[in-house]
């Protein structure tokens, strides 16, 4: 290939018209030479020219042979030029990258943080909200039923009902039409791991109506849910792969889930999960699995009610008569009692309405947005903001870096390069960029969906949050958005005006452009947003942890001895074992005290027919009145202090006496203003001598909350346990020295040794509750925080290359300022006007915005009002303060200026 | 037939080669060249020799340049570039070879 160099040297052609024209010249040359020697020679010049001719042969089709060469050749040395002329931008690019790396490091990191989070969030939204998981076929049929209840705090309501396996079978017989019902479950997977899996009990049809297709084997049918059916699974591919080794002879072997024996018939696509996107391992026929699971001494068909209903619209269907055909199977299934109870109880009741039919795709489920998918739209709206601001960062930065190099773009123009190879040089470097993004993107992408899924989506599912097609989303949007970024600054630097810096020696325009002081201002109205969120958040956070629970959660483990005991039908454990198991606990270490009682406090509650001295009626509501018996350690145990009177004592288990204590709460209810020692309660529990007799109230403790979100404490009324337990409800309330999460497994272990069949939610550490009713609070602080800090880094950096160049910019200016004695603060306040221009504007857009978005998640605070004036003063005053660190750097500089050095340097 | 058309081309790249070794010349110099050093033996036409030129201009052999001709007329002027000394000189060597090897067969009575 010949250089560039010797093509200008030769001039030789390089477009098809030249060619022909060059062509045409050298053959009349030789033409005329060999025509006027053979004239020379004594040739009649016509003569002449003819045997010149003859010589030379054909000469249309040598100059045709002639042009095509040259064309070719052309085009090939245009070709190779542009190639060679690319290679030498690119090393131009990463020359001027390797001068300013942490430009271009920051403008990577930017652009990955912004568009990973990005992605991440729309990975997280589009299964929450757009599509319907893989593997099903044409979900756009299919329906969801769901039942419209009345509540009077919502309104009306559209849930999914919690359906018992004899609905199912009952809507299947009033539509005619094949459901498909699924429950999740939590079984123990046979074998030397003894890992516990969610599986997934369906009716028969369930794959059939999905449309979903095994990958391998077949899938449940009809027969196989039947009772007395062979037992058959299929499992997940994930499964598969994991137990399996995705070896093809899986199939035909057995699956053992507890107790169950059932060959897999078949492995379901890979990352099918059905309608929800939680994991499942595997499907098992309900009429099979559901009394073997569930236990047959119960009715297990009544008991377990954790089925939906899904049906496929064919064309004869009418979902007007579907609906209404479910609403009557619901409704004959409900007995009256339940619907009124319900309603009865004073609280927010429910009381459902009708049935409709729904499409099943999250985004059409009728209703209000779950938590979840509101917290996530608001993450996805900051995540978006984020992206924003780290794009009009790196902008702000790639222009920043194109003014600085006007001088030497200038040269550039004024030696003849073309602009359109400025714009080339531009799309090279920015190409760079945008590769480093988007890896930086993936990487960040990765990373922010396994932090979403702990901190939003909270449990497993069965294909993470960013997948594939999350990621190849992630690094195009990466792409295109370096080469905008690239292409603006370049664009602007190739301007026929940068001819002008050549002259004015790059030092005019004092103030930062419009286009810069813009997108600071939008940064900082993004910042701020972020910021209010943040702030929010966290005092809705703070006030949920000052919530007084009263008792000591974070020291308490309870021990459900009815799930201990393994499954609910079990007649309940002997006063022998429980007497070993409470000896077993006592000496595991960390164990301070351990008291008895028929439930432990907060992990749930009791009740018992009662009347109240004094009081005429009552209605048992959300908070009680609750009835508990417990021994006579358990007020001290549960760190429930006594207020007045006495705690129980060993005599009044067997004292003719009857005696009852109750709470604050219950006593400023039903006695306000009076004594409650000395009053009356009448109550009819199972092991009550005389329902008349009066239970006197020998003492009064501290009443506590049930759940963070209460407003009121609950009302509680407690008598003697005796050491005859005779209800299956018992439990041991054990207080730990240490923090009761670090105890917790040494308790379950002895207990586990004592009753193998013990669930695992038997041994709870009751701060596991506590602490899981403050996770929304947390986790959208952490959220917020998280997003908000890194906004503000993002804000503070690109607010610091903004003030530090135009400082740079005016050096002359300060070091003429410094030289005719301008104090060190007139500088400072200088540099500080120049920052707090877009600053302020933005903020007051931010401010603006923000009074206006909070609305978005006021209904998810907690005793915050949304325009909470310290939240919104703390993020001003957060705006602030990035703002003054920005401008330290720059204003350090200014007021360093040496005048000798900078009027020198020009 | 390929291999005479083969034969033929690096028969008359080599004689181009040649015609420019002594320094740049036009087209037609080269045309002249080559019939005069052959007395009009070999029945060349000027045409395939321009092929020829273009060719080898195009393989980086020869390099091309505008000037002006002995009478002042505006000519495309060739000359060997180092590669094309390199090929001229491995060419050269194949012919000597080639041509004793056949005339050392046709000798043989």
């Amino acid at each position: 290939m010949l250089p560039a160099g010797v093509r200008r040297l030769f001039r030789l052609p390089t477009s098809p018209k030249r060619v022909a024209r060059e062509v045409d010249d050298e053959l009349r040359f030789h033409l005329d030479e060999k025509t006027e020697a053979l004239v020379r020679t004594g040739w009649e010049p016509a003569a002449a020219r003819a045997e010149a001719e003859r010589q030379f042969g054909d000469v249309r089709r040598a100059r045709e042979t002639l042009v095509r060469l040259g064309t070719a050749l052309a085009e090939r040395r245009t070709r190779a030029e542009w190639w060679e002329g690319a290679l030498a931008d690119l090393k131009t690019a990463l020359r001027g990258m390797m001068r300013s790396p942490g430009v271009t490091a920051t403008v990577v990191v930017m652009l990955g943080l912004g568009i990973g989070g990005a992605a991440a969030m729309y990975g997280l939204l589009d299964r929450l909200l757009l599509r319907v998981g893989p593997g099903i076929e044409a979900p756009g049929e299919l329906r969801r039923l769901y039942i419209n209840s009345y509540n009077r705090l919502e309104g009306i309501r559209a849930s999914t009902p919690w359906l018992d396996a004899e609905q199912i079978v009952g809507l299947q017989k009033a539509w005619g039409l094949p459901v498909a019902s699924a429950a999740s479950w939590t079984a123990g997977l046979g074998g030397p791991a003894g890992e516990r899996i969610p599986i997934a009990m369906v009716s028969g049809s369930y794959f059939a109506v999905l449309g979903a297709r095994p990958a391998r084997g077949r899938r449940l049918a009809t027969v196989d849910d039947q009772a007395g059916a062979a037992p058959a699974a299929v499992i997940s591919y994930g499964l598969w792969r994991r137990a399996f080794a995705g070896d093809r002879s899986a199939l035909g072997r057995t699956l053992i889930v507890d107790s169950l024996h059932l060959t897999i018939v078949g492995v379901a696509a890979p990352g099918f999960s059905g309608l929800s996107p939680d994991r499942v391992d595997a499907w098992v026929p309900m009429q099979v699995a559901g009394p073997a699971l569930i236990g047959n001494g119960l009715n297990w068909n009544q008991s377990l009610a954790g089925f939906d209903a899904v049906v496929r619209l064919t064309g004869a269907s009418r979902p007007e008569q579907l609906s209404s055909e479910a609403w009557g199977v619901y409704r004959s299934h409900r007995t009256a009692g339940e619907l009124i109870l319900t309603s009865d109880i004073g609280g927010p009741g429910d009381s459902a309405i009708s049935a409709q039919l729904a499409p099943v795709n999250p985004g059409a489920r009728p209703g209000a947005l779950s938590d979840t998918v509101r917290l996530s739209l608001i993450v996805g709206g900051l995540a978006l903001m984020l992206c924003l601001i780290a794009v009009a960062n790196a902008t702000n930065l790639l222009l920043l870096r194109a003014v600085r190099r006007r001088r030497e773009t200038a040269v550039r123009l004024a030696l003849g390069v073309s602009r359109g190879r400025l714009v080339r040089l531009g799309l090279i470097e920015s190409m760079i960029v945008a590769l480093g993004g988007a890896g930086a993107a993936m990487l960040f992408a990765t990373w922010s969906g396994v932090v979403l899924q702990k901190l939003i989506v909270r449990q497993e599912w069965q294909r993470g949050i960013v997948d594939a097609r999350v990621l190849a989303v992630a690094t195009v949007i990466g792409l295109l958005i370096g080469v905008v970024t690239g292409l603006v600054p370049g664009w602007q630097a190739s301007r026929p005006e940068a001819i002008a810096a050549l002259k004015s020696g790059a030092r005019s325009e004092g103030a930062p452009s419009r286009l810069r002081s813009g997108l600071v201002a939008l940064q900082a109205a993004l910042t701020l947003l972020l910021l209010v969120g943040s702030a929010l958040y966290l005092r809705s956070f703070l006030h949920a942890r000052d919530v007084d629970f009263v008792v000591a959660a974070d020291h308490l483990v309870s021990v459900d001895l009815e799930r201990a005991a393994g499954r609910p039908d079990a007649r309940g454990v002997s006063t022998d074992v429980v007497q070993q198991i409470a000896a077993d606990v006592r000496r595991v270490p960390g164990v301070a005290a351990i008291a008895r009682a028929t439930i432990a406090p907060i992990y749930g509650m009791g009740g018992s027919p009662l009347r109240i001295e004094g009081v005429a009626s009552f209605a048992v509501g959300m908070h009680g009145p609750f009835y508990s018996e417990v021994d006579s350690a358990f007020f001290g145990v549960a760190g429930l202090p006594l207020r007045r009177g006495r705690g129980f004592t060993q005599a009044d288990v067997s004292a003719a006496a009857p005696v009852a204590i109750v709470n604050d709460a219950f006593a400023q209810r039903f006695w306000p203003g009076q004594n409650a020692i000395g009053k009356c309660l009448y109550i009819a529990w199972s092991g009550a001598a005389d329902a008349s007799a009066c239970r006197q109230v020998v003492g009064v403790v501290s009443h506590y909350r049930l759940r963070v979100d209460d407003d009121e404490p609950s009302l509680s009324y407690y008598v003697p346990l005796g050491d005859r337990w005779n209800d299956g409800t018992r439990a041991l309330v054990v207080r730990t020295s240490a923090p009761a999460q670090d105890v917790e497994g040494g308790i379950a272990r002895v207990v586990r040794a004592r009753l193998p069949d013990a669930a695992p939610e038997a041994v709870m550490a009751l701060s596991d509750i506590t602490s899981s009713e403050l996770d929304p609070w947390r986790s959208g602080t952490t959220l917020f925080a998280l997003f908000a800090g890194l906004a503000v880094i993002l804000a503070t950096g690109g607010l610091y290359a903004v003030v530090a160049f135009s400082v740079a910019q005016r050096r002359r200016e300060m070091a003429i300022r410094v030289a005719i004695g301008a104090p060190a603060k007139e500088l400072a306040r200088l540099v500080l006007r120049m920052a707090l221009r877009p600053v302020t504007l933005g903020l007051l857009i931010g401010l603006g915005l923000a009074l206006w978005l909070v609305r978005f998640i006021a209904p998810l605070l907690f005793h915050t009002t949304a325009r909470d004036p310290v939240a919104l003063g703390a993020a001003v005053a957060a705006l602030f303060v990035a703002a003054g660190l920005a401008c330290i750097g720059p204003a350090a500089s200014a007021i360093g200026a040496d005048p000798r050095e900078a009027l020198q340097a020009e | 037939m390929a291999t005479d058309l083969d034969l033929l081309r690096g028969t008359l790249d080599m004689l181009v080669l040649k015609a420019l070794l002594w320094g740049p010349r036009h087209g037609y110099a080269v045309t002249e060249w080559i019939h005069q050093t052959s007395k009009d033996e070999l029945a060349v036409e000027d045409g395939a020799l321009y092929g020829a030129l273009h060719r080898l201009a195009a393989r980086g052999f020869l390099a091309a340049e505008w000037g002006l001709s002995e009478h002042n007329r505006k000519a495309k002027y060739y000359s060997l570039t180092a590669k094309g000394r390199r090929e001229l000189r491995a060419r050269e060597v194949t012919w000597a070879r080639y041509a004793r090897a056949v005339d050392r067969i046709v000798s043989t009575a």
